[in-house]
């Protein structure tokens, strides 16, 4: 799995590609605490992903607290079936913003 | 004297219209049924509603591309076989594309004569796969057994070999038992085994007509066994444990740890 991050305006984006989620481990983690130092905003687009899991699902979860609490937010962009059904089961797509495209997720985060 | 054509029921994806009504305009003279959307989202839901033998999708799209096309219908039907549209040169996107599942690609601009002959391929391949569909309705049970080495690099391996069998098998709900394999597999590497290379993880996988049983142990001390009937995800909405099991509770049908600790056995039952 691979994992880039750009700029777009003053949000920060993650794009995650590929299927091997756990050559990540904990570095994802401390990557994203890192950035939200210099950003509270921040898009993690699962769009290049075949998969998730539980850790990933965890990352997501607590950078999502850790935004919240600095006044921030995070968007995540998925247009597969089957990631989003994994956040519907773990009620995840009740306090995060998923959207299908960038745009979306950009103009909602604008608005914050 | 021309050999005869099979036909069938075409999805064609594309958000250039000269395109798709190119397309449309061919293949309904070649006697299929032509159904054309462009954009990927009704191209999800048309297909989700109505009955096609074959999909051809553009790959670059201004909401879903061709690669989330091949992922969310390879969910909903694995065995369909799937072209894919592209400019000459974007050589990544096609690579990208036949791992996930594409049967071929084409270049545009579009040559009749190659769409032709790549459709009669495809139609030949999934009747030929279609002739042994059924094959598992012989099977008494298939048992593999795999002592693998605690790193969790090796997830990759026997998630291969799941899958290869899952599709073999004929079962439909492939993605759900690959989740439940990776969050199992890496509970016992990581939790269980603490990632000693000393110790091992054992995958036994039981194929029968009917389901397919994953069991899971590893070579550590064993955990408190959770009690499934009433495990929900912890009230604080933001926690992290507990949501590995909760996923792996969530799409097996069943579930059940000895009483150890060390060792859980997850069951699918065929759709």
């Amino acid at each position: 799995m691979s994992l880039k991050t750009r700029h777009k305006e003053d949000v920060l984006i993650f794009d995650f590609d590929g299927e091997d989620l756990h050559n990540f481990k904990d570095e994802l983690r401390l990557i994203i605490e890192e950035a939200a130092k210099k950003t509270n905003k921040i898009i993690i687009n699962l769009k290049g992903l075949e998969n998730i899991n539980s850790h990933l699902i965890g990352i997501i979860s607590s950078s999502k607290r850790m935004l919240s609490s600095l006044n921030g937010d995070l968007v995540v962009i998925t247009a597969t079936e089957r990631i989003l059904n994994v956040f519907k089961v773990v009620h995840l797509d009740k306090i995060i913003k998923i959207t299908a495209s960038e745009k979306d997720a950009i103009d909602y985060l604008k608005k914050k | 004297m021309t050999a005869s054509r099979i036909t069938g029921n075409i999805l064609v994806i594309d958000d250039d219209e000269s395109i798709l009504r190119l397309l449309t305009k061919f293949l309904k003279s070649e006697g299929h049924g032509v159904a054309a959307e462009i954009n990927g989202s009704d191209a999800i839901e048309t297909f989700k509603k109505e009955k096609f033998d074959l999909v051809i999708t553009d790959m670059y799209m201004p909401d879903l591309d061709g690669l989330d096309i091949i992922r969310n219908i390879k969910d909903i039907n694995q065995n369909i076989p799937i072209i894919v549209l592209t400019a000459a040169g974007s050589i990544t996107n096609v690579v990208h594309s036949l791992k996930l599942g594409a049967f071929n690609y084409m270049t545009k601009p579009v040559n009749i004569n190659e769409v032709r002959e790549i459709i009669q391929k495809a139609f030949l391949t999934s009747a030929a796969s279609l002739q042994h569909k059924n094959f598992y309705t012989f099977l008494s049970s298939a048992v593999s057994v795999f002592k693998i080495k605690s790193a969790v690099e090796h997830l990759e391996g026997i998630s291969y070999y799941l899958n290869s069998m899952l599709a073999f098998y004929g079962f439909t709900s492939g993605w759900q038992i690959q989740l439940a394999l990776t969050e199992a597999f890496t509970n016992a590497v990581c939790h269980g085994n603490h990632s000693s290379p000393d110790r091992d993880v054992t995958c036994e996988i039981t194929f029968t007509r009917d389901e397919v049983a994953i069991s899971i142990e590893d070579e550590g001390g064993g955990f408190k066994v959770p009690d499934l009937k009433n495990y929900k995800l912890n009230d604080d909405k933001y926690a992290g444990s507990g949501r590995g099991i909760f996923l792996i509770n969530s799409y097996m049908d069943s579930v059940e740890f000895n009483a150890r600790g060390n060792r859980i056995t997850m069951i699918k039952k065929r759709n």
